[in-house]
């Protein structure tokens, strides 16, 4: 009878075991199924494309080994990954220490650094990016002597160095209140042009030096908080950037208060408060 | 993104929506969102905007 007559329910429990399968037996995809329930698969090793269902629901893959693409699925839910293998906050802050840092070498003076693993990533004064730990040296026990992957730019003592985990998934939840949820880049003289943006949709030029940025995806309040940088302002001229809401008042004027959708700033001379246009104007909200 | 958006403001001037280039709304989306409610609008080329902006706060809205 051809493989592909075989059907679950001719199969008792117990019936076939690995050990009468051989290698190469079975050729092509081995296993097909809309839907895979309980504890289906359990395996030490799988390797090409094994396994492909439209949903895994609840613990049903358990395996010591995977390579390829073992998984491909529409939907995955229920803690098909251990949640410790999320990033947490502390996590996303890092491991904070003071050092004395030369050549491919770190040594910890101050700080708990119990938690850091080989491979993590560092960050720190003279520190190269995408530098990892590659060993703890001697004793290795208190990790205070650590050789990293790359020779740093130059010598540090009692310096600031981080250590972050390589090897968490970052969930949104935990990373977003920390993103930032928009920007642009704009030419606020001449033709006004964005240059760059990220959820923005557009900005209105309301008149001189007066713009409303309008976001792609509106925020979740008008509690987020903007951060910007503006410039040059002519004759050495100071440049500041303001909220332009209804009690502004003065020389600014009044304008609209912060919504979920859009933003309205001002910019000025600081010699006289006088609005101006200016060539490059730079916004990024966070909330 | 050659086009802009104008719409007469409170003050009595003029605003000028400039659409972000590749923001993945049209320009009528852009306008049917970022145009206060309530307010005309035309979508105008760039090129009828001037890039004079001297007497940028004395710019009227024309029907």
């Amino acid at each position: 009878m051809p493989l592909s007559r075989i059907t679950a329910a001719s199969i008792a429990d117990g019936t076939v075991v690995a050990a009468d399968i051989a290698d190469g037996a079975v050729t092509g995809p081995k296993l097909g199924a809309t839907s895979i329930n309980a504890n289906n698969i359990v395996a030490e090793q799988i390797t090409g494309n094994l396994l492909a269902a439209t949903t895994i629901t609840g613990d049903k893959v358990a395996l010591v080994s995977l390579s390829g693409n073992v998984i491909v699925a529409n939907t995955i839910t229920t803690n098909l990954f251990s949640s410790t293998i999320y990033a947490s906050n502390s996590d996303i802050m890092g491991i904070s220490a003071n050092a004395n840092t030369f050549g491919n070498t770190i040594i910890i003076v101050a700080g708990n650094t119990s938690s850091i693993s080989v491979g993590d990533i560092v960050s720190g004064a003279n520190v190269f990016p995408d530098t990892t730990v590659l060993s703890f040296n001697s004793p290795p026990s208190n990790r205070s002597n650590i050789t990293v992957s790359k020779a740093l730019a130059g010598s540090n003592t009692n310096t600031a160095v981080q250590f972050y985990s390589s090897r968490k998934i970052l969930s949104p939840g935990i990373a977003g209140p920390g993103l930032c949820k928009a920007w642009v880049n704009f030419n606020g003289t001449g033709a006004v042009q964005i240059r760059a943006a990220y959820n923005v949709s557009s900005i209105t030029d309301h008149g001189t030096g007066s713009y409303s940025l309008n976001f792609t995806t509106a925020m979740a309040d008008a509690d987020y908080a903007p951060t910007a940088m503006s410039g040059p302002a002519p004759n050495n001229d100071g440049c500041c950037i303001s909220f332009n809401d209804a009690t502004t008042g003065g020389s600014l004027g009044t304008g609209t208060n912060p919504t979920t959708s859009a933003l309205r700033i001002a910019v000025f001379r600081t010699s006289d408060i006088t609005k101006f246009d200016v060539p490059r104007l730079c916004v990024a909200i966070f909330r | 993104m050659n086009s802009r958006i104008i719409y007469p403001n409170d003050d009595g001037g003029v605003s000028v929506i400039v659409p972000a280039p590749e923001c993945g709304l049209t320009i009528e989306q852009i306008a049917a969102k970022d145009v206060p409610a309530g307010k005309p609008y035309q979508i105008v080329d760039v090129a009828d905007i001037p890039s004079d902006r001297t007497f940028r706060n004395a710019w009227e809205y024309a029907e």
